[in-house]
């Protein structure tokens, strides 16, 4: 976690420069320390790649939700039958990001099965007993991906200043 | 010390690891009997997908109004209420006259003759029953139901008159069962993977009567029709029987999220409704299975 810490400090320093092309960089860098930088480049570039492919079954990966649920199950990512949540960016907002956005991994949540899933959205019923929709703290929580959640503990933790240090280094 | 000690254990750590995926790593010959396999699973579903292909009818914006519509204020029976649960009205998806149907060269397995109404509890997704099919015979007289007053807004989808559009629909993988790592289309040309019939996608609404459902989610619709219609949990074993069963059911209606129409369906979701084949040429339409999917 130390390299985030190195690039979340240069992008905050950046920032309180007035630099925004710095901190934006700064703190692309901090995120692709906390996702395996391979994976993200990776996924974005495979995304890039498939955009252009003539067909993959139904349709594009990348392009619609369901391509790339699909291309998730190829890579064994998520289990036969296991959901996939689209969190932040919700597919219904159409006109506001494009589909190939919204589809890259690092945007995308796969659920433990279609009770969860459906209750991040609204109540589902199970056997004939309607089960709630989750309170917003378990929506948070289960429909976002680990990494989202460790981010910013990791990056906020850093921020508090580590008053013991300095007397340890007195 | 300290560091040395550390530095050593994720030496030794990454040694180690190296050395279980080298170990466990298929040889050369089982890596080819791998990829002999998946070509052969992806030239069959190739193959299945087009052998079982089957036309379904696209709900289009009609050019001349008729009795079909999705949306707006039904044209019911007299007779019928407004569908309720625990007294809360449903909101209203759409209505279909299958003499329209029919005329569009719609699936044969439907009556000729009579009407269709559709009605969506929101609050009931992951039950069977949360799409209310409502039929009645062509002779039934119907006029214009009012939205319940207690009918909320965001329930009451804007009306689309709809004409149909017969397209040719391939199975998914999803819906032949087959798993996507058995799959391997780097062999296949472009021709040949774009061989089966694509039938409506891309940026297209996906309201549908007919052919197969498409899916958001990797669910075996067929699978959970079957189970739901007998009550059966879908994270239970599965019973011999369901398997051969389950390919009797057939799409009765796919309805997409429409933000012209004000339907959204949990994020950009869809309704599905499926009906045996015998049941829907009987003209029994209390039987029919409801599911919903979302992003």
């Amino acid at each position: 976690m130390i390299p985030v810490w190195g690039s979340g400090k240069e992008a905050i320093a950046d920032f309180q420069d007035g630099d925004y092309l710095g901190a934006a960089g700064n703190g692309l860098l901090a995120v692709t320390d906390v996702v395996p930088a391979k994976a993200l480049v990776g996924a974005l570039a495979k995304g890039a790649v498939l955009k252009g492919a003539p067909y993959v079954w139904r349709t594009k990966p990348w392009e619609k939700g369901q391509g790339v649920r699909q291309w998730l199950g190829e890579k064994g990512v998520v289990k036969p039958g296991q959901p996939v949540h689209h969190w932040v960016i919700g597919m219904e907002q159409k006109s506001t990001v494009p589909d190939f956005i919204k589809n890259q991994p690092i945007f995308l949540k796969p659920m433990k099965d279609a009770v969860q899933h459906g209750r991040v959205h609204g109540g589902y019923t199970v056997n004939g007993v309607t089960l709630p929709r989750y309170g917003v703290p378990a929506r948070i929580w289960y429909g976002s991906p680990d990494w989202a959640k460790a981010a910013p503990v990791s990056v906020g933790g850093r921020l508090v200043p580590d008053d013991n240090r300095k007397e340890r280094s007195r | 010390m300290i560091g040395a000690a550390v530095a050593f254990v994720i030496v030794a750590g990454a040694l180690g690891l190296w050395l279980v995926r080298r170990l466990t790593q298929p040889s050369a010959e089982e890596r080819q009997a791998i990829a002999l396999r998946r070509a052969e699973t992806t030239r069959s579903l190739l193959q299945q997908m087009q052998s079982l292909a089957r036309p379904a009818l696209t709900l289009i914006p009609a050019e001349q109004p008729g009795f079909s519509k999705l949306g707006g204020e039904p044209d019911l029976p007299e007779a019928a209420d407004w569908p309720r649960v625990d007294g809360q009205p449903l909101a209203f998806l759409a209505q279909l006259d299958l003499e329209e149907v029919r005329a569009a060269d719609g699936p044969g397995w439907l009556p000729s003759l009579g009407r269709l109404w559709a009605f969506n509890d929101d609050q009931g997704y992951g039950s069977a029953g949360h799409i209310h099919i409502l039929h009645a015979p062509p002779s039934a007289a119907v006029a214009r139901r009012p939205f319940p007053p207690d009918l909320k807004k965001r329930l009451r989808f804007r009306e689309r008159p709809v004409g149909f559009r017969r397209d040719i629909v391939a199975p998914s993988i999803d819906w032949l069962g087959i798993d996507p790592r058995e799959i391997d289309i780097e062999g296949f040309s472009a021709e040949e993977l774009a061989a089966p019939p694509q039938g409506p996608h891309r940026d297209e609404r996906q309201h549908r009567v007919g052919g197969y459902p498409s899916e958001i989610q990797d669910e075996r619709m067929s699978i959970t029709a079957e189970l739901r219609a007998r009550g059966l949990a879908l994270d239970g074993p599965l019973p011999p029987d369901v398997e051969e069963a389950a390919g009797e059911w057939r799409l009765l209606l796919q309805i997409d999220s429409d933000p012209a129409l004000g339907m959204n369906f949990g994020d950009a979701g869809r309704l599905y409704v499926f009906i045996k084949e015998k049941h829907a040429r009987a003209g029994d339409f209390s039987k029919t299975v409801s599911n919903w999917q979302t992003y």
